[in-house]
């Protein structure tokens, strides 16, 4: 069986038609993309959580389908009419695309939405739940090294593995487009593990690298209100009363000026200014121009993680930019048929079954070992392909070096 | 293909006849013949698990005709089934349709059949004991859902009931039912003596390899109704000497 099943048409225009024969009233469809069914009626609040449109028409031509809003149902990704539709009539369902699709005749018509491009590129990926089920088959069974396995420890391996491979191996890096509030602190994204980089955006949409406070500031852990003699004082249930952090507050009242320079330094020995695009760029770097420290050598901003509020703060200067968050997730954090790479699918194998032998009592150590070595070759392996190390692409970046690199 | 009764109960007559050793009357015959047959059924399984075992050294056999894990497993399939489970609210779980047709020896494989969500998902079940189910649903990687379910089994006034995590729409479960009892039915003749009638007769379920086992059995059975060691050994030494065959 091959693996692409879904036509030309289906994955480009996530389209696909039938014809009516006046007896058939299910219309099985096979996207790779499962449908959705809210309410078939436009006028049900639930109608905006379908996932496709249904059209028909009597001649096929464009410009002549028109939506169906009679009631119809979703059963096992097949459409089911109440009655039987006409002979030769064309139906046609198309799961929302950005464009709207190719059969809606106006505006409210069309299937504007991004399931299609959602399913785009989705050959190079396979869920976890295939990739259990591939494991299954080929590592677990009657004459294998693995002669039985419960499933639950399969998963279980296989979703470690993901979680791992996930903060170092796989591209999952995610990124938020945000706007510093006036507050200067922004919420951690739902599924955040950890940051990858901080940069605000210029009017050209180019991206100017935050760097941590590392030791300029922090956000304390424990804020709490003391009394005249130093000690924490308590609420009626007997807890500490916490108040807000007041280093926290200076760091946001600071101005830009006192904070890189003046205030802390006493020197401002290195400025620079700049317009771009009409927006005025002022910076005074702390540090100096000779005997630099490179760590505060940053002319665009710092930010620090309040674990506290689980907030991300920025330098007051940061205020109302906007930012590109980036950072890494688990994998894990939304569906269990999370997507992994098709090249790391075999790391993931090799991971699952040290895993799996190394846990189990009375293994033989070298085998331990063997599986520990294929599950380290095949993870860096998967790294150098994820890495998308091109020689192309090294040798351009070389050219502005003072070594040429022949290709 | 079963094993005729009939054939069973002629070749005991005609071998206990030959050597002069007594007459065994139909009843008797039925009475043993369901004795051995489930006998040589429950034998399966440790056999196959011995041939299993045997696999773990990778001495696989890959022949057509001669891997005897393969045989026995093939030896099972009258008694494998499709056995009707139905969901009661009261219980929670599901058990046996009644009434059942057939008596449930053991459950194999359970897919549990999710219709309400789209598209219909057919998932394998895994059986765990209630204490592992415990911990696998506390875990929040390992906690079933649709497309790893969990059961684990417990019993409703005596009869079997599985509790599904999370509850499908119905089950389809894979079981071992217990043979049916073999039954020589006949009819009186003229001169009093018996008839076989093949309409209110029921064959061996087991495999028509089995016959010459089955035959051994009974005879080693009727040496002792009949109280002839001669013949208990004879058959002993035969049987053993198959089985000798088959599982070195």
């Amino acid at each position: 069986m091959s693996l692409i099943t879904e036509t030309n048409q289906q994955y480009y225009q996530g389209a696909q038609g039938f014809r009516g024969d006046n007896a058939t009233v299910d219309f099985k469809t096979t996207f790779d993309t499962s449908l959705i069914l809210g309410s078939f009626d436009p006028n049900d609040i639930n109608y905006a959580l379908n996932n496709f449109k249904l059209y028909t028409s009597s001649t096929g031509l464009p410009g002549s389908y028109s939506e169906y809003v009679t009631e119809f149902s979703v059963v096992d990704n097949a459409i089911t009419f109440l009655a039987a539709p006409a002979t030769g009539l064309y139906i046609v369902v198309q799961l929302k695309k950005l464009d709207g699709g190719l059969y809606g005749s106006t505006e409210s018509e069309k299937a504007y939405g991004q399931v299609v491009e959602d399913n785009y590129g989705g050959y190079s990926y396979i869920t976890l739940h295939d990739a259990i089920d591939n494991f299954m088959v080929g590592y677990v069974g009657e004459g294998k090294l693995i002669q039985k396995a419960k499933k639950s420890d399969i998963l279980f391996f296989a979703k470690r593995g993901l979680q791992e491979f996930s903060y170092d191996t796989l591209k999952s890096i995610k990124s938020a487009e945000l706007t510093i509030p006036v507050s200067l602190t922004l919420a951690l994204p739902q599924d955040y593990v950890n940051y990858v980089k901080c940069s605000w955006v210029d009017q050209s949409g180019v991206l100017h690298p935050i760097y941590p406070t590392n030791n300029l500031t922090t956000s304390p852990y424990y804020t709490q209100i003391q009394d005249s003699k130093g000690v924490p004082t308590q609420d009626n249930f007997g807890s500490d009363i916490e108040g807000t952090s007041i280093t926290q507050e200076r760091w946001h009242s600071n101005n830009r000026g006192n904070l890189l320079n003046s205030d802390l330094s006493g020197i401002s020995d290195f400025s620079l200014n700049w317009n771009q695009n009409g927006e005025w760029i002022n910076y005074q770097n702390f540090g100096q121009l000779y005997g630099i420290d490179p760590q505060y050598a940053n002319m665009n901003g710092y930010f620090n993680l309040n674990e506290r509020e689980g907030k991300m703060s920025f330098s007051s200067h940061l205020v109302n930019r906007l930012i590109v968050l980036e950072y890494i997730s688990d994998g894990l954090a939304y569906d269990t048929d999370t997507r992994i790479p098709k090249m790391a699918e075999e790391a993931l194998y090799a991971h699952i079954l040290h895993a799996v032998i190394s846990t189990r009592a009375n293994q033989p150590e070298y085998v331990v070992q063997r599986l520990r070595r294929e599950r380290s070759a095949k993870l860096r392996n998967t790294k150098i392909r994820l890495s998308n190390i091109k020689t192309d692409e090294i040798t351009q970046v070389m050219r502005g070096k003072s070594k040429w690199i022949k290709h | 293909m079963a094993v005729s009764v009939d054939k069973v109960y002629k070749t005991v007559l005609f071998i206990l006849n030959k050597e002069q050793r007594g007459y065994v009357t139909p009843a008797e015959f039925n009475s043993i013949a369901e004795q051995v047959q489930f006998q040589i059924f429950e034998s399966y399984f440790p056999d196959g698990n011995q041939q299993f075992r045997k696999n773990q050294t990778n001495s696989q056999n890959d022949t057509e005709f001669f891997d005897m894990f393969k045989d026995i497993s093939y030896k099972l399939h009258p008694f494998e089934q499709e056995v009707p489970f139905t969901y009661s609210a009261v219980t929670g779980g599901f058990s046996q349709t009644t009434p059942a047709t057939d008596v449930l020896y053991k459950i194999g494989e359970v897919i549990s059949n999710y219709t309400d969500v789209n598209p219909s998902l057919a998932s394998i079940t895994q059986l765990v004991s209630k204490s592992d189910f415990n911990k696998i649903s506390r875990s929040k990687l390992t906690a079933p859902d649709n497309k790893n379910p969990l059961f684990f089994t417990t019993n409703t006034a005596g009869s079997l009931l599985l509790k599904v995590t999370p509850t499908p729409n119905t089950v389809t479960v894979n079981a071992l039912v217990t043979p049916t009892p073999p039954n020589w039915g006949f009819t009186v003749g003229g001169l009093g003596q018996y008839v076989y009638n093949p309409n209110g007769s029921t064959d061996f379920q087991l495999d028509g390899s089995e016959q010459t086992l089955l035959i051994l059995d009974i005879l080693k059975y009727f040496g002792i109704v009949i109280n002839d060691p001669t013949i208990i050994q004879a058959a002993s030494q035969e049987a053993q000497q198959m089985e000798i065959n088959e599982k070195s």
